[in-house]
């Protein structure tokens, strides 16, 4: 885990005239899970806003594999998988044709017969012809998975994309996950609120309070934390996030 | 029926009767005794008319019945099909005749104030002979509706997957203005506006061609209205779902405005034939259509540029 897919450096961005990140530093490497935690408000959608390009910097650096994401944008963005807020998908368009839209805008010249295998094991392929409109929560979070898996991406980013799912295609995606993971094919970016994903799967876990990355565990920290038991992550969070109110 | 819709008949139904109440009131103050005879020379747009609002309106109701008909309290009672069958035509021809008999009366009523029945019968048989057209196409052929496919579960049995290959292509993106133009001014609910417009169109003294080129051009009008803001409306809301993509202007904006574009152009020729077919001069015609193709070529390509950030 060496190969740094993502460098993020003094990242400042605000919402109007409020700041939301106020100098986020982090990295993330090939193979590495990282999971990004804190409470809501804290800025972990606006960094990955910030990281995929979807929303301007005011000061800092963003690079995805080695292109910035401010003076190289085209070239940054096509190492990206990015997994959209379920209600940002367009309703009146159907799955299928949000796949062949998204390759077609990724520039692909085709699509992966991998990608057909893992929309039928999400069991998503009967949904494939419906119009957006009237996929439940998690039909929507499994289009968006999907359209962040397209084109084997270096870096997956994923807004709480476990939110929704049923547990057999949650356990699925992890699986597939892990197995891109330990390939080295890619790195993942999750922004969560289950404590479970960090103590299972996570190779690093960051809290965001205030805008700024509080405190970081890597993958010895995390081991020794789930050692400790069902509330290890949890107290040392809960102690994080205490000492920096402090 | 559902209770909006049964408020919604009743008060459209109270209209009518009230209009019809002030049409006698008002007929035999000042002379509109002559209407069911004039009305006797259009009774191709009368025709034409009825058929497209009963089809619109019961092909709407049909759908709406049949769609929310698994989530019938009695969906699961072993009710015979023909039961199932007779529920929906109620439900679906109750509005239509309910505006139906009114507009009769109200025609009759007129008729006889001016003690000439007989001047009634061509408008009344236009009428009722388009309700029935309109109605039995709007029975046989209702057309799909949006969320007729419903999720599958273990009551519900899933569809056959279909896992067909998947190509990379950026037909959706022309595809989806015409959709959000479709399902935000869908034809039907302009039927009333297309009363209003012949009424109005009868009033000026013009010949029923001239009426039926009235609506004709008012449903273009529309739909390529309609067509111009969903361009802008698509534009915004894809550029921000396909930010995290390399896309490049060039390939995000000409797919979005190509099939708009072309249906802009057919559908201002047919507009500008219509003119011409009135008496408007082909010159006149062009110069109208061509300014209103350069204001939806600026227009789509503002609204592309303005929304696109790579």
């Amino acid at each position: 885990m060496t190969e740094r897919v993502l460098e993020v450096t003094g990242l400042h961005a605000k919402h109007g005239r409020h700041p939301v990140l106020r100098g986020v530093d982090l990295h993330v490497a090939k193979g590495e899970w990282f999971c990004l935690l804190g409470p809501n408000g804290v800025g972990k959608s606006t960094l990955l806003n910030c990281i995929t390009g979807r929303m301007r910097v005011d000061a800092g650096q963003v690079s995805v594999c080695g292109h910035s994401m401010l003076a190289q944008p085209v070239e940054a963005k096509r190492w990206l998988g990015t997994a959209c807020a379920p209600e940002q998908l367009p309703g009146l368009l159907t799955g299928r044709q949000c796949l062949e839209l998204y390759a077609a805008a990724k520039g692909l010249a085709s699509i992966d017969i991998e990608l057909t295998q893992i929309a039928a094991q999400l069991c998503f392929t009967p949904f494939m012809d419906r119009c957006v409109d009237t996929y439940s929560l998690g039909t929507r979070q499994k289009l968006a998975v999907l359209l962040a898996l397209l084109g084997d991406p270096a870096l997956i980013v994923l807004d709480e994309a476990f939110n929704g799912l049923d547990p057999a295609s949650a356990m699925t995606l992890k699986r597939l996950l892990r197995v891109r993971l330990s390939d080295l094919r890619c790195a993942v970016l999750l922004a969560t609120h289950s404590l479970d994903i960090v103590e299972h799967h996570a190779d690093t876990a960051a809290l965001m309070l205030d805008g700024r990355v509080a405190r970081q565990w890597n993958h010895t920290e995390i081991a020794g934390l789930r050692s400790l038991g069902n509330d290890g992550i949890e107290a040392a969070l809960a102690a994080a996030a205490g000492s920096m109110s402090r | 029926m559902r209770r909006a819709g049964r408020i919604e008949a009743i008060g459209v139904a109270t209209l009518i009767v009230a209009l019809a109440v002030a049409a006698i009131f008002i007929a035999g103050r000042f002379d509109l005794t002559a209407w069911p005879a004039t009305l006797r020379d259009y009774w191709l747009l009368i025709f034409a008319l009825a058929t497209l609002h009963s089809s619109t309106s019961v092909a709407r109701r049909h759908r709406r019945a049949v769609a929310n008909w698994p989530e019938s309290w009695l969906a699961a009672a072993p009710l015979p099909s023909a039961s199932v069958r007779l529920a929906h035509a109620i439900d679906s021809f109750t509005t239509l005749v309910v505006q139906y008999l009114p507009a009769c009366f109200l025609l009759l009523a007129i008729a006889a104030a001016g003690r000439n029945l007989h001047a009634a019968k061509i408008p009344l048989i236009a009428l009722t002979v388009g309700c029935v057209a309109g109605s039995i196409v709007a029975w046989r052929w209702p057309g799909r509706h949006r969320h007729e496919t419903r999720e599958a579960s273990r009551y519900t049995p899933s569809m056959a997957a279909t896992a067909s290959a998947l190509q990379p292509s950026d037909r959706a993106l022309s595809h989806w203005p015409i959709a959000r133009a479709i399902s935000t001014g869908r034809p039907e609910n302009a039927r009333l506006l297309f009363l209003f417009v012949t009424l109005f169109a009868m009033q000026s003294g013009i010949s029923a061609l001239e009426g039926l080129v009235v609506l004709l051009l008012w449903t273009l009008a529309g739909y390529l209205v309609s067509l111009l803001i969903a361009v802008v409306s698509v534009a915004n809301e894809a550029a921000r779902w396909l930010r995290s993509t390399p896309l490049r202007w060039m390939g995000f904006a000409l797919p979005l405005v190509r099939r708009a574009l072309l249906h802009q152009a057919i559908g201002t020729t047919i507009a500008a034939a219509g003119t011409v077919a009135t008496g408007v001069s082909w010159l006149q015609a062009l110069s109208v259509s061509g300014l209103w193709l350069i204001l939806v070529i600026v227009t789509s390509s503002v609204a592309s540029l303005l929304s696109y950030r790579p």
